[in-house]
This record gives structure tokens, sequence and C-alpha cells, in this order.
């Protein structure tokens, strides 16, 4: 996940902690949230976790209310997040061999222009 | 000695193991088990359903939970909000402000439903329901009950797994056979003859003890066996009539009026019930069965006995006596109709008889053939004794002959008889009338009464007097005075004659109508003329060698050069006429559209925008209406419905602001956008398929004789079937739809594409019944097959079930399942003499298979 998130960064760090706690997203939300955080200026990130925040404080209203639901939920959510990671690794996985292969192919055209020159 | 805990557990399990039985066994008893466990558990269930108490406590544990789900839901879209508002985005995707809204819009819909459903009164939707229960375990009481074979084999000690298979096989196989009856007999009605249809239904019923007895001649069972299953089952048949009748009562008893849906059954009404039916031809038919019951107690008492000895000649003698009776039973019962008009005849009522006699008195004079014939009917019916029924009878047939003659050589009575039969409470003299072979088979050409033939004469006179018609009028003169002589013709030989004269003069008349346009539109005009319809028809009918009302490329054919000038006239009329109403329309869609997006905005100023945009636009509707007189004409139709109310008020208010910002707001325009929307489906879509559909019928019409290609044909036939089609269900499904094209195809020049529409919508249903008919026939089959697998089963799993008297009821009524329950339905709708008819047919066709089964049995001895 350090690909797209900055752990040195607070405001990454809470993203990653409020986002994981959250039982309001699918895997699939979450994981385009993570993709897509660095493309986001610094008044949308800080946008996003408010957004985030104010979800946790009505989430935890509901575990008072409703714990059974919420411990039910909460297990769904905590596997969907393991699951969700496991297709990120893979995901990023698959991203690096597309560059590298995307590098290969620039490197033989370069080396062709090369030979062509010569 | 200490064990520790986990070897006490596999030492456990071990014991377990060993205690159980292994490979099949132990597989049987688990399957016996769990089917036992399902069939205790469905039980359970079907008792705590039919308890108020459990139906108000489930719905309101269900509304709890959805209340919980909904809070978490609600949370979950607020977050999801949060980020779209934040970042612009969901999943990688843009989402705008709108969307937000209208999600939270749905929300909010969702709570409101679930508030409205906790607000009902819970105690009161749970009684109607558990009362539902218990409404359709009595309804169903007969078809649910095979599910108590497995608590019966249970007690008796019987293989319950089997006895669970059979009860499942019975219960759905008895289920569905009394649904697939109820289609079955509704699409039949129209399509198939009654007598015709019950036979049918015995024969397909009784297919299941064609396999049995087949398989068993096959096997290699003795000879003096083989015919013992369908033999078996005709005495019971005549009980189970009995049965049949009892469990029909009630809802014979809500059909005929006589107690209202859910009211009970007293012992008053069940006289009365009683009273309402046709004993008469219960015992006619119920004789009939009794015969074929007694035929097959003579086999099983005294032929089965002697077969055993090697005796055949009991056999050969019962075979060749009751072969006639068969014979004879079928061909009165079903195949004969001169043998079937008497039993139409009872069918009709007194009051259809007075009705009847009542119309034609005021209509017609003389029509002294049709009133005698209505007398002896009611004699027919009114006497027991069988010498004079006989009398009467061959009265009934001559009288009928007569009526027949008359109807065929006399268009006036004819018509004023079509008149008077018409309608649905007229439906017993109509089915009376088409089995005596009255109006059947009637002679289009013998139509034409003396009157008709001097007004044609006279109207051929006046075609002549145009000097440029004079040859071509003779033509017509001509066919009019051989119709005349083909109606005095007497024999065979002069009829036919007289009619390949009329094929001729016709043909020449044709010529001349193919030649001369001015003259064919000429005779289509005097042939217009009400006076001359039997005239019409004759040449119609000359024309084609058919009645023109038999089938839409029929009629096609048979439309005259005139009427398709008008149709084409028509479609031009109509696209231009549509084209202009689109454009007339489409301010108030504008309008539609404008207010929809107002009641979508949540942005402020982009409301205010709009609420200006929509003045302005009902400000154009309105000042448009003073300057242009025809969008005022539409504007006032348009405006004038029901469902346009809400526009009509924001025209009212469109000089306001916060008025009309609040109907706006508040206003519900789904009636309203409904109704614009088939308004331009009318005009945009469906009244340019009249011009397609328009032009493929000129062309149909216009390919003659040696000049048709068959693919161009075929093409230009299923174009005309497709464009028919669609206009029909487009018709069918909305009312605005049909008046709207209603309104168009009144325009002169419509009304064949009008007959057509409505030709193909009975076309359709017609192959939809046959459809229905064919499939609920291969249902009937494939059903009886599982009842008869069910009653096997049922046998294996209950020990008891073979011995005894009350073995002997259980099975002999599960095996005659199909004819009990056939019978009950034709109770229940009041077909009594259709409901016996069926048992004696059953019985007959069980002889046939009797022997059937013992000439297989024969063949293979021969073989093997």
């Amino acid at each position: 996940m350090g690909q797209f998130i900055d752990y040195k960064n607070d405001e990454h760090t809470r993203f990653v902690e409020l986002l994981q706690d959250s039982i309001s997203f699918s895997a699939r939300e979450k994981a385009f949230m993570i993709i897509d955080f660095h493309r986001y200026n610094q008044i949308q990130k800080q946008k996003l976790v408010k957004a985030l925040e104010s979800d946790r404080r009505l989430i935890k209203d509901l575990e008072h209310e409703y714990p059974e639901e919420y411990a039910q939920r909460e297990i769904r959510s905590k596997k969907a997040w393991i699951f969700m990671l496991e297709r990120l690794a893979e995901y990023i996985q698959e991203q690096k061999t597309r560059q590298a292969k995307k590098f290969d192919y620039e490197e033989l055209m370069k080396l062709r222009q090369k030979l062509d020159q010569d | 000695m200490v064990i520790d805990k986990q070897a006490k557990i596999i030492f456990d399990e071990e014991t377990a193991m060993l205690d159980q039985p292994q490979g099949e066994g132990r597989e049987a008893l688990d399957r016996e088990q769990g089917a036992d466990e399902a069939v205790e558990k469905a039980a359970e269930r079907m008792r705590e359903l039919s308890r108020p108490e459990t139906w108000e406590r489930e719905i309101q544990e269900n509304l709890e939970q959805a209340g919980r789900d909904l809070e978490f839901a609600k949370t979950s879209l607020q977050a999801r909000v949060g980020v779209a508002e934040a970042t612009g985005e969901l999943l990688g995707a843009k989402v705008s402000a709108e969307e937000i809204a209208e999600a939270q819009e749905k929300m909010q819909q969702v709570r409101q439903a679930l508030e409205k459903i906790k607000a009902m009164d819970l105690r009161q939707v749970s009684r109607s329901a558990a009362e539902g229960i218990k409404q359709f375990v009595k309804d169903n009481m007969l078809t649910l009950s095979p599910l108590l074979i497995g608590p019966l084999a249970a007690l008796t000690g019987g293989s319950v797994g089997i006895a669970v298979q059979a009860s499942l096989e019975l219960t759905a196989g008895m289920y569905a056979l009394d649904k697939v009856l109820d289609r079955l007999m509704d699409s039949a009605e129209e399509i198939i003859p009654p007598q015709y249809f019950v036979a049918l239904v015995a024969g397909t019923t009784n297919l299941a003890e064609l396999g049995t007895s087949q398989a068993a001649a096959f096997a290699g069972d003795s000879i003096s066996e083989v015919a013992s299953t369908p033999l078996g089952s005709n005495p019971t048949n005549l009980y189970l009539t009995g049965f049949a009748l009892m469990s029909a009562m009630k809802k014979r008893a809500v059909a005929e009026g006589i107690i209202q849906p859910g009211e009970k059954l007293g012992l008053l009404n069940i006289k009365k019930v009683l009273k309402s039916i046709d004993w008469k031809s219960v015992k006619e038919q119920g004789g009939s069965a009794s015969l074929f019951a007694l035929d097959a107690l003579i086999f099983q008492f005294y032929v089965r006995p002697e077969m055993k000895k090697a005796n055949f000649i009991p056999f050969a003698a019962w075979s060749a006596i009751n072969a006639p009776i068969m014979f004879e039973y079928f061909r009165r019962t079903t195949f004969s109709r001169e043998s079937q008009v008497g039993n139409y005849a009872e069918s009709i009522g007194e009051v259809q008889s007075a009705q009847l006699q009542q119309v034609m008195f005021e209509n017609q004079e003389g029509a002294s053939c049709l009133f005698e014939l209505l007398e002896s009917i009611q004699l027919y019916k009114g006497t027991e004794d069988k010498k004079e029924r006989k009398e009467l009878l061959a009265k009934l047939r001559s009288l009928t002959k007569n009526l027949q003659t008359r109807v065929e050589g006399d268009g006036n009575f004819r018509r004023a008889v079509q008149t008077a039969t018409a309608g649905a409470s007229m439906e017993d003299v109509q089915k009376f009338l088409k089995i005596a072979g009255v109006g059947e088979k009637m002679d289009v050409l013998l139509g034409v009464d003396e009157a008709q033939i001097n007004e044609a004469t006279e109207a051929g006179l006046r075609l002549g007097e145009n000097p440029k018609h004079a040859d071509a009028s003779r033509a017509f003169i001509g066919i009019i005075s051989v119709l005349e002589s083909y109606k005095t013709a007497k024999t065979k030989e002069q009829k036919q004659k007289a009619k390949e004269k009329l094929e001729q003069a016709y043909y020449e008349l044709d010529i001349e109508m193919q030649w001369d346009e001015e003259f064919a539109v000429a005779v289509e005009n005097s042939l217009a003329d009400e006076k001359l319809q039997d005239v019409k028809k004759a040449i119609d009918y000359l024309k084609t060698g058919k009645q023109s009302d038999d089938s839409i490329f029929e009629k096609i054919d048979n439309l005259g050069v005139l009427q398709i000038r008008n149709l084409q006239k028509f479609a031009q009329i109509t696209e231009v006429r549509s084209r202009d109403r689109v454009e007339k329309i489409q301010p108030f869609v504008a309008v539609m559209s404008q207010i929809a997006a107002f009641r979508r905005a949540k942005n402020e100023s982009r409301k205010k925008d709009l609420l200006y945009d929509i003045k302005l636009k009902l400000d154009h509707l309105e000042r448009r209406g003073d300057l242009d007189e025809d969008f005022a004409v539409v504007k006032e139709q348009l405006l004038a419905a029901e469902e346009m109310a809400e526009i009509r008020e924001l025209i009212k208010l469109r000089a306001t602001g916060n008025e009309l910002e609040d109907k706006l707001t508040a206003g519900d325009f789904k009636d309203a956008s409904f109704a614009l929307s088939r308004h331009q489906e009318v005009h945009a879509e469906l009244a340019p398929k009249i011009g397609e559909l328009a032009e493929a019928i000129q062309t149909l019409h216009g390919l003659k004789g040696e000049e048709k290609i068959p693919e161009v044909e075929r093409t230009l036939r299923s174009q005309i079937k497709d464009v028919l089609s669609e206009l029909g269900k487009k018709m069918q499904e909305a009312e605005i739809v049909e008046q709207e094209m209603g309104k168009i195809l009144a325009v002169g020049g419509g009304e064949p594409v009008k007959n057509l529409i409505e030709m193909n919508l009975a076309r359709q249903k017609k192959i939809k019944n046959v459809a229905t008919i064919a499939g609920g026939i291969a249902a009937l089959m494939g059903l009886s097959v599982v009842l008869d697998k069910g009653v096997t089963h049922m046998a294996e799993s209950v020990d008891w079930l073979g011995k005894g008297a009350a073995g002997f009821f259980i099975m002999s009524f599960l095996t005659s399942v199909g004819e009990f329950l056939t019978t009950k339905k034709f109770f229940q709708r009041g077909e009594d003499r259709a409901a016996v008819k069926n048992i004696a047919d059953s019985n007959a066709i069980n002889i046939g298979l009797a022997k059937c089964a013992v000439a297989s049995s024969a063949i293979r001895s021969l073989f093997v």
C-alpha cells in the first residue's frame, strides 16, 4: 500500500486507519479510495478525512444502539479489508510487471532508433 | 482410569460409528431420518403459520430488522455522500450533486414506506394472513392429503423415505394437475367441441394405465393378469364420481351464486346445489359408465378365471360383444353430430328459448320452423319416457334440417337468426346451432334473396347509364342473373353447372374492373349499399373462393379497388396529421422535461433558472393557443384529459411566483407525464406504422396470379403480421393508446386496418389457446405418469395398503386420481354431462386398453 499512501504523513495514516475501521464502504470502494488518494489535492484529502471521521462518530452511535448488528458487520468488514489488501497487492504486482514491460519496450525502441541512425 | 478429553471424543465418535449401519443400509436410514424430519418440520411450520401470533411476531421481527438495516444503510449512504462531496467521485467515477440528492431522496422514500408498514394494524394483518393459510389448507385439503403418507408409514412401521417420496410425487402431481386442468379447460372452451375435449382428457389421464399394462404384457406377466390394471379402475371410477361431486360442492355453490366465497355451505345450500345438477345427463352418462364397470367385473370374475385355465373362448366372446358397444358409445357420445343434437338441445334453458322466441317474433314473422324447433326442444327436455324421447329426437333432427334449409335460402332470415343468437347469454343456443349444422357450410351464393337480386339488377342498369360503362355493366348484370339461376337449380348437376357459369361471369367482371378502375370503383360503390350485403358477400366469395372473414390474408385479397385507394389516402392523411400532432405535442413535452429537471435540482440558483424557463414555456403554450387555431384544438383535447389536471393547474398559476413553485415541488406529475409519452408514442411511432402497413397491403393485394413471387409474398405477409401484432399489442397496453389509435382509425379508409388488427388479436388468442392445449395435454401425460409412480411408491411404503377395505379404497382412489380431479373440475364448472362422460369415456378406454394388453401378451408369447 506504500505505493499510494505516505505513512510518514499523519493525515495519510489517519485516512487509512479510519478507512480500515469503517463499516460503511465495500471492499471495492475502499480499494478505489486508496488507489486514488495520492491524486487528490490537500483540500480534498482534508475533506475526505473529515467525512470519514463523521462516519466513525455516526457508527459509534449505532454500535451503542445495536451492538449485535454492529458486531456482525464489523466481522464482515474486517474480512473484506483483508481480502481487499490481498487484491491490492496483486494489483500493485501487476502494475509493476506492466511498468517493467513498458520500460523494456521503450528501451527496445530507443535501441532500434539508435541502430537505425547508425 | 483417567481418560483425556480428546481421546474421549474420538472414542465416543468411534462407538457411535460402530452403532450405525454401514453402506446402503446406513444411507437409507439417514435418508429416512432426514425425510422424516423434513416432513415433520413442514407440518410444524404449517401449524405455526396458521396462528396469528406467529405472523404478528415474525412480521414485527422482520420490521425491526429492516429498521436496523435501514439505520446502517443511512450512515453508509451519508459516508458515501461525504466522500463524493469531498472528491467529486465514487468508485473512480464522477458523481454529480443531483445524483447524490436522488440517492438521498430514494432512501427517504424507503424510510417512509417502512414507517407506513409499521403504522399498520399488525394484529389485523396477522389475523388475515393466518386465516389465509388456514383457508389454503382447507381449499387444498385433498391435494395436501398425501403429505400424511409419511407419518402413516412411520406409524405402521413402513419405509418413511419412500413414503416421503410418494407423498411429494402425489401432492405435487395432484396440485399441478388441478392447475393444468383449469388452464386447459379455459383454453379448450372456444376451440375443441366439449365431447372431443372430454374424450381427449380421459384418454390422456389413462396413459399411465396404457404404459403399465403394456409393460406388464412385454415383461411376460401372465396373459390373464395383464388386463387387470386398466379394468380394475372401472368400478372405482363410479364411486369416485360421487366423491368428485361431493368435493366440488362448495365451488359449484359459489359458481352458481348460491353462496358467497368464504361462506359456509349448509345443508340447505347443499340441497340447492343438488337441485342445480343436470341429473338427466348424469344418469345417462352414469348408465354408460356403469355398463363398462359391469363389463370389467364380468372380465374379472368370469373371463379371467377361464383364461387362467387356458380357455380363451369367454375372452373372445367378451371382446366380440363389447367391441360394437364401445364403437356405438363413442359414435353416439363423441363422433356423431346427429346424436349430439339431443344432448346440446337439452342444455338450452327455458329463459334462452323464450328470449329467442321473443326477439325473433319482433324481427321476423314466419320463423315458424325455429319456433317449432324450440317447442320440441322444451318437450324433449321435459319428458322421461324413452319412446317419446326417441320420437322427439327424430323430430328435432328433421326440424334442424328444415331450419338449415331455411337459413341457407333466406338471407334476411339468416341475418335475423344471427343477430338473435349473438351474445354470451345465447352460448348454449350457438353451440346447438353449430352442432346441428345450421349456419355452418352456409352457401353464401344462396344467401342472396329475391329483393337483393332485383336491387342489384337495378344497380347494374344504373351502372350502364354511363356510356363508358355500358359494356362492362353487362358483366355485372350477368353475374346477378346467373346467381338467380344458381338459386333455382334443383339437382346437384344443375348447381354445379350454374356455379361454373358464375365463376366465368365473375372472371369477365374482374377483367372489366381491372381494365377500367373507374368502373371498379362504381361497382364497389354500388355494393357498399346495406341492401346489397349478401350480393357483396357472394361476389367476394367468387373472387377468392372463400368467405372473406376466414383469415387476414383472405380479407386483404377481398379488398376492393376503392378500399385500397381509400386506404392509401388514409395512410397519407394519417402521416401528415401525425407529424403535425407530434410537432404540437412537443411544447407540452418540453414543459414536462423542465418540470422533471426542476424537481431534481437541489441548487437554488438552478431552480430559479428552471422556474423562469417553465413560466416562459407555459406562457408560450397559452400564447400559441391564441394565435394558432389548430394548436388550440390539440391543446384543448390534451388538457381535457383527467391525467392532465396538474398541467392545467400550472397554466393557471403561471403568473404567480411562490404558488407555482409550491405546485411544482408538491404536485404529482406522473400521470401527465405518462399520458404525454403515450400520445407521443401513438403519433411518432405507431401512426407511421400504419403507412408501412397500408403500403404492404397494397403491394400484396396488387400481386396477381402469375405475377406472384413466393419470397415477396412471404415477406409482405410477415411484415403485415408483425405490424398488426405490434399495433394490437400496444393498443392493449394502455387505454390512452387505444383511444388515440381508435380516433386515427375512425377516419374514412381506416376501417380495413381496424378490422385487420382485431382479426389478428383474435388469431393470436386462438394460437395461444392452441399452444396451451398442446402444452396442457403434454403436461397431463407427464403428470399421469408422476401420479402413477407416486401410487407405486405409496404401496411400497405402507405395508397394509395392499390389504383390507381401507387400503383398497385409498389405492383405487389414487390410481384414478386423474379422472377424479377432471370430473371434479367439470362439476365445479357446472358441466355435469362432461363430468360423468369423462368417467364413462375413461371406463370405455380402459376396456380397449385391456384388450390391447392381452393382444400384446399374445404377440409376445408367439416369439418368446
